[in-house]
């Protein structure tokens, strides 16, 4: 959809971008972030051409916009930006609907339109349409921005730090009826932000910058759990995860190599492997490492009547919860505490065993944050 | 003991005579503003008049401001690079003299009111380039961003966004300069573009209080209504958004109702704007083919003699006669008529002699100024100059009467010898003239300790606030009776002869040939002593230059 190709800026001898490689999918928001002076703002102003490239090409649709006019380029993009974007000289309904009527759309669909999106954002049309910017709260003013963003049915919406000036509170709701309007209209945002829950909360993909340079581009998932340098991993921050429970998987916690065991192995033989690794309980499997059952120690707990010779696989428990490699942490938790179980095998859908999540390594991450918090309070 | 009991007994008497001081004070104040009102219902027409055409090239010369000044500002805001150089010029304009720029106005544009809004406009201009500079360019960066952002031309985010706006700061701006402007045109009568500014100026070449009084109080309560609507405009100018004086409605009912106000307000100021033009626009019209446009300076006697030039064409030919009296000075009034704006004007022989055509001054006769005037003005710059009216107009020095009995004066030789101990005050035209100042102290081998120039009557209060010692009057001049003074005798016959001639522009005299038969009645009719008195009824009993001229003529038979 928008497609940067080796775009540079420089002012003077200052390079501001250096060689930005982005594509930016239709219908997606992609949230360019970093600290200030990144260049992420210079990159948003650059699609809708407030400022121009140095080097380098920006496609919109595989069209290269330089041979674009810029102000038919502009009309057919929605822009938002922090707090003031709002003309004070004119009435609610005048700020949404000055670009449909500089392209001179027919009257009652301009207004059709704009109560529509009154409606869509929240705002009751009748109480407000007439009013001035100066006699809305923040958030309203913010919401009649993002309005004419959309007033225009345009298929791109740049959106500069839109939010950032809002009380916390505020910042939510607009957050979750920007996610709202955007499940219906499906339009390709690019917001800047510098605030990472905002970007983790809305962003389909985040593209964090420095210097010019984008770092990593990725879901919010991955950079938060694969940072690919100690400059991301700071900036998105070490315990971020922790806020977003449910993007720690399975897979990225689990035991990946249990102790297992052949089904057809002596009871004897198990327990001497229990005991040299020191665990309490055995995966039972196959061949092909398909999980069969588990050995728990505690059944040498029986006493007399135990069967020292024969397989474990006459033995072994059957009955146990699984869980799969993109369970959430939430979810094990919830098995742990609903079954009543001190271990969870990690199988894929073939049953193969892949790892397992015991109580004590659940613990153990879970634990990590507190840790990381001491460590940090100690430096 | 006595002095302390005698001090308390004169209190009685000095608290009378302080009661007596105040109420004589207020007795005074009482006479004379009485004559004020009485002045201003007597001329309550032709004030009128004054006023109406003061506010017209008032208003006029600020629309033309705004026109020129609003665009500029543009600019400079625009192009930061046009900000030095037009800034500049409009400073430098505004440190020019009004008198000097209005000087310069003449030789470009002529006289009338064109030079006048001209010379008006250009001081009106600083005020208004400089506020819609600011206005554009402190709009927030932000909101010109966003315009930008969303697809506006240039043109939509000046005219939709910063125009409305940086409005308010532009009006602050036009009202700084309507009230310049209203004060400023007053200099407009000195070109012949009339105004208020003809009473003030009369007023003071006749030492006529209640005159001056009558041209500057209604200029500056015009000022001050100037300052007070233009308040009003920045405050409907500004967006109801933004008017920060009270708390905006909440109901659309009240916010349509502000909004319609506005609205109305300005097609109301529209309307005003289209009047004045259209008003200015008809008087500026050509005159109809046969007008004759008069003139003559602007003190008492030279306006008398005016309306005495135009009241004789009037009643001995069929022509329209335009009266542009009152304009300020010899040399005016020769660009005016030379460049066609006045057809006739009344001059004396030794201004155009000496001033005009620079010609020695030494030992000539009258005759002499006459001929030669007349010849050069025909052959040179193709103006006839008729028969002259008979009184002779020319300087004379003026010393206190105390004075001239301490010293026993009686000629310019006397006061020679002790001159240079002596302050002397001539015209500012004096000063610079051959047949001035340079040749009085040449002819008389005479100094002074100090010169104070000063112009018309002002010169009569400097001498009789002892602000100076000795000063130039004119021999038919009423205020030398009036102030006590002692004229002393030209007994070297230094000063030239001042006769009084009509100059009329040569292809308006062969067209209308009737003109030389109508002022010729006057020739050699009038003497000293006669323009002595109708200077003094003018000067003293407030009677008018016109009403006098006419009532002259027929007593006289002439008309």
């Amino acid at each position: 959809m928008i497609r940067f190709v080796n775009v540079t800026k420089r002012y003077k001898n200052n390079l501001v971008l250096d060689k930005i490689n982005l594509e930016i999918p239709k219908g997606k928001i992609v949230v360019l972030i970093g600290a200030s002076g990144c260049g992420k703002t210079t990159c948003l102003k650059m699609i809708n051409r407030l400022i121009d490239q140095s080097d380098g090409k920006i496609y919109i649709n595989n069209e290269e916009i330089e041979n674009k006019d810029p102000i038919k380029l502009r009309r057919n993009i929605g822009y938002v930006i922090q707090q003031v974007g709002l003309f004070p000289h004119m009435t609610v309904k005048e700020n949404i609907e000055i670009i449909p009527k500089l392209e001179k759309f027919d009257a009652s669909v301009i207004t059709s339109r704009t109560e529509e999106l009154m409606k869509m954002i929240g705002l009751d049309g009748e109480s407000f349409m007439h009013r001035y910017p100066v006699q809305l709260s923040g958030g309203q003013q913010q919401r009649i921005g993002v309005a004419r963003a959309f007033a225009i049915n345009a298929e791109i919406i740049l959106m500069d730090e839109p939010f950032s000036a809002l009380d916390p509170i505020t910042r939510l709701q607009l957050q979750d009826e920007l996610m709202t309007l955007q499940s219906e209209l499906h339009r390709t945002i690019v917001f800047v932000t510098h605030d990472m829950d905002e970007a983790i909360r809305i962003a389909d993909k985040i593209c964090i910058m420095n210097n010019g340079k984008i770092l990593q581009y990725d879901t919010p998932e991955m950079i938060l759990k694969h940072p690919v340098d100690e400059f991301v991993k700071e900036f998105v921050g070490e315990k971020r995860i922790w806020n977003q429970p449910d993007m720690i998987k399975a897979q990225d916690i689990m035991i990946a190599s249990p102790i297992t065991a052949h089904g057809d192995i002596s009871l004897l033989r198990a327990v001497e492997v229990m005991r040299t690794s020191k665990v309490d309980s055995i995966m039972v499997i196959d061949s092909k490492r398909e999980l069969l059952g588990i050995l728990f120690s505690s059944i040498l707990k029986k006493g007399d009547g135990i069967k020292w010779e024969a397989p474990i696989s006459s033995i072994m428990r059957k009955d146990y919860p699984t869980a799969s490699l993109t369970d959430s942490i939430l979810d094990l938790l919830n098995v742990f505490n609903s079954e009543n179980v001190s271990i969870i095998p990690i199988v894929d859908e073939n049953k193969k065993l892949l790892g397992l999540i015991t109580r004590s390594s659940l613990i153990t991450t879970l634990s990590q944050q507190f840790l990381v918090d001491e460590v940090n309070d100690n430096d | 003991m006595t002095n302390f009991i005698q001090f308390f007994k004169d209190i009685p008497n000095e608290v009378t005579s302080f009661f007596d001081s105040v109420a004589q004070f207020f007795r005074d104040f009482y006479a004379s503003v009485t004559s004020f009102f009485d002045y201003i219902a007597q001329n309550s027409e032709k004030l009128l008049g004054l006023l109406g055409e003061h506010i017209m090239l008032s208003v006029f010369a600020i629309l033309v401001a705004i026109l020129i000044g609003v665009p500029l500002g543009i600019l400079v805001s625009r192009y930061k690079k046009s900000n030095k150089p037009i800034i500049g010029a409009a400073n430098v304009i505004q440190a020019i003299p009004s008198m000097a720029l209005l000087g310069f106005m003449i030789p470009l544009f002529g006289i009338g009111a064109k030079p006048a809004i001209i010379m008006v406009m250009l001081y009106a201009l600083l005020p208004i380039v400089k506020n819609t500079a600011t206005g554009l360019d402190n709009i927030d960066k932000e909101i010109l961003d966003v315009a930008k952002g969303i697809g506006m031309t240039k043109l939509q985010i000046l005219f939709r966004i910063q125009f409305p706006l940086a409005l308010p700061v532009i009006m602050a701006g036009v009202r700084i300069s309507a009230v310049t402007s209203v004060g400023l045109m007053t200099l407009a009568s000195y070109i012949g573009a009339g105004g208020l500014g003809i009473m003030i100026y009369s007023g003071v070449q006749m030492v006529n209080t209640n005159m001056i009084l009558a041209g500057a109080i209604p200029s500056c309560f015009l000022a001050l209504l100037m300052d007070f609507i233009f308040s009003k405009i920045e405050k409907v100018v500004t967006p109801i958004s933004m008017r920060s004086n009270k708390t905006l409605p909440e109901k659309k009912e009240d916010l349509d109702k502000l909004r319609k106000h506005r609205k109305r307000s300005f097609i109301a100021i529209g309307l005003a704007i289209v009047v004045c033009i259209g008003t200015v626009g008809i008087q500026a019209l050509p005159e109809s083919e046969d007008t004759i446009v008069v003139s003559s300076n602007d003190y008492a006697e030279a306006l008398f003699l005016g309306h005495v030039a135009c009241e004789l064409l009037e009643a001995h030919t069929d022509l329209k006669v335009v009266r542009n009296l009152g304009m300020g000075g010899t040399l005016i009034l020769f660009e005016a008529i030379n460049s066609g704006e006045i057809d006739i004007q009344i001059e004396y022989t030794a201004s155009m002699y000496a001033s005009v055509l620079s010609q020695p001054v030494e030992n000539v006769t009258s005759d002499h100024i006459f001929k030669t005037t007349q010849q050069m003005y025909k052959d040179e710059y193709n103006l006839a100059v008729l028969d002259h009216w008979g009184f002779n107009n020319t300087f004379a020095v003026a010393v206190q009467k105390d004075m001239a009995e301490q010293f026993n004066l009686k000629t310019i030789s006397d006061f020679a010898k002790i001159s240079q101990n002596y302050r002397f005050t001539p015209s500012f035209q004096f000063t610079t003239r051959n047949d001035g100042m340079i040749g009085l102290k040449k002819a008389y081998d005479m100094d002074f300790k100090e010169v104070i120039p000063m112009d018309g009557g002002l010169k009569y209060t400097a001498i009789d606030n002892e602000e100076t010692d000795s000063i130039i009057v004119y021999t038919t001049d009423s205020k030398v009776d009036r102030f006590d003074l002692v004229v002393l005798e030209d007994d070297k016959e230094f000063f030239l002869a001042y006769h009084t001639v009509p100059i009329i522009r040569q292809e308006v005299l062969d067209k209308y040939p009737e003109i030389a038969d109508a002022l010729n009645r006057m020739a050699g009719e009038l003497t000293d002593k006669q323009m002595s008195l109708i200077n003094f009824e003018i000067e003293m009993n407030g009677r008018t230059p016109e009403e006098l001229a006419k009532e002259f003529l027929l007593e006289n038979g002439y008309i």
